[in-house]
């Protein structure tokens, strides 16, 4: 499991970061490095971008922890930063101008016969293909529990806007999971080991 | 006849979403009979879209962490210990020490006998509670390197700062144990040895480095 509801964070670890605490600095980043790499690895689709996103949210973390009045919201406090440093990297001109097309994904290996692997794998090529900011409402409606309107509210937008992004977003990894052709060719490559 | 539910309509109801709701915030741009749909007289072709859309969100929440490049924590810590070197080695003393330099004080005045005859030891105060000679014993290597800490041109070295996190983690432990219902002396004893030890290696490495100085320049 990949979301931030997962991680418990021990009250003593969480005051210990408020006190300034390098080793509950540091079993805090291995408690949630991985998830916020995880989250800004899907939304962003760049590596490079996402261990920025990973390194700015735990110097904010580190900086700012001592102005955190309740050490029990330290998570959510951290999961706030960590969106945010996302967003902002997708809003960056240089991020959209780098952004290259939804691309066709590449060809599976068919030889993999292990099918929850193949299904990890088709839902991280099919989550490629989306425009950003529908992945974006993707994982934070679906894997964070974001309502619409705070992600509104994150973007600028209306809660029906997230509304029909999110739609947007799945009818096109309906389209792109089923192998539809109505999609084209590309649809046709995610999954080939699931078509009988 | 059941009015054919669109994508969004499904995901409202695989989400248990109140439209009303969200209508409400997002301009009443919705038809707000849709949250009346029943999953058990969907058709068929909505049902199978439905038990779809729930399936691929578990997929999406099944998708495994991603553990960052190691030197991402090494890059943390770099960015980190700008604002930290400005800072003497001292000033990261937690609060709490200062609290047991004051209380340790505070417990030498309270144990220390005036009226106790001369001619056993000539160290100072007579105490008799291990965890309070403990406590005398900490707040007499503090005070030393208190003094040697107020020398100019001392900073702490990488062995130094591993000591004072080790002092600072068992300070933490030792306001845990204090705040919590009912001391356990056993640990109490346990920490405030630690803390000791912890405190000796500290002396030890600058008596260490005091000798080798002149040596070096």
């Amino acid at each position: 499991m990949a979301s931030f509801a997962d991680i418990h964070l021990d009250s003593g670890i969480a005051r210990g970061i408020v006190r300034g605490d390098r080793r509950a600095q540091a079993v805090a980043y291995r408690l949630m490095s991985p998830t916020i790499m995880g989250m800004a690895v899907r939304i962003l689709q760049d590596e490079g971008l996402a261990q920025e996103v990973v390194q700015d949210t735990f110097v904010e973390l580190i900086d700012k922890a001592h102005t955190l009045k309740d050490p029990a919201a330290l998570v959510a406090w951290v999961r706030r930063v960590a969106v945010n440093h996302c967003y902002m990297r997708l809003r960056s001109p240089w991020h959209k101008r780098r952004s290259p097309d939804p691309e066709v994904p590449e060809q599976l290996d068919d030889s993999n016969g292990d099918e929850r692997l193949q299904g990890y794998r088709d839902m991280e090529r099919a989550l490629a293909v989306l425009p950003a900011e529908t992945r974006l409402v993707i994982w934070l409606h679906d894997v964070e529990g974001y309502t619409h309107r705070e992600i509104g509210e994150l973007t600028g937008q209306t809660a029906s806007y997230s509304k029909s992004q999110l739609a947007r977003g799945y009818g096109k990894l309906t389209q792109l999971l089923r192998g539809d052709e109505d999609d084209g060719t590309q649809a046709d490559t995610v999954r080939p080991a699931c078509s009988p | 006849m059941e009015p054919k539910p669109t994508l969004s309509d499904l995901l409202a109801l695989r989400d248990g979403e109140r439209v009303e709701a969200d209508a409400a915030g997002a301009g009443g741009d919705r038809e707000p009979e849709v949250t009346d749909l029943d999953p058990d007289r969907l058709d068929a072709a909505s049902r199978e879209t439905l038990a779809e859309l729930r399936r691929m969100k578990a997929e999406l929440n099944a998708l495994p962490p991603v553990t960052p490049d190691p030197a991402v924590w090494e890059a943390i810590q770099e960015r980190t210990a700008g604002g930290g070197s400005k800072r003497g080695w001292l000033d990261r003393f937690p609060l709490a020490t200062a609290a047991t330099v004051f209380l340790a004080a505070a417990l030498t005045i309270v144990l220390w006998d005036p009226t106790a005859e001369p001619g056993g030891s000539t160290a100072g105060p007579q105490v008799q509670d291990p965890v309070a000679a403990l406590m005398v014993r900490s707040q007499r290597l503090e005070a030393e390197l208190f003094t040697r800490a107020a020398a100019p041109s001392v900073t702490a070295t990488s062995s130094e700062q591993a000591l004072l996190y080790g002092i600072a983690d068992v300070d933490a432990q030792l306001n845990a144990l204090y705040e919590a219902e009912g001391v356990d002396a056993a640990e109490r004893e346990r920490l405030w040895r630690q803390r000791v030890a912890l405190l000796e290696s500290l002396a030890d490495v600058q008596r260490g480095q005091a000798v080798m100085r002149p040596a070096i320049y």
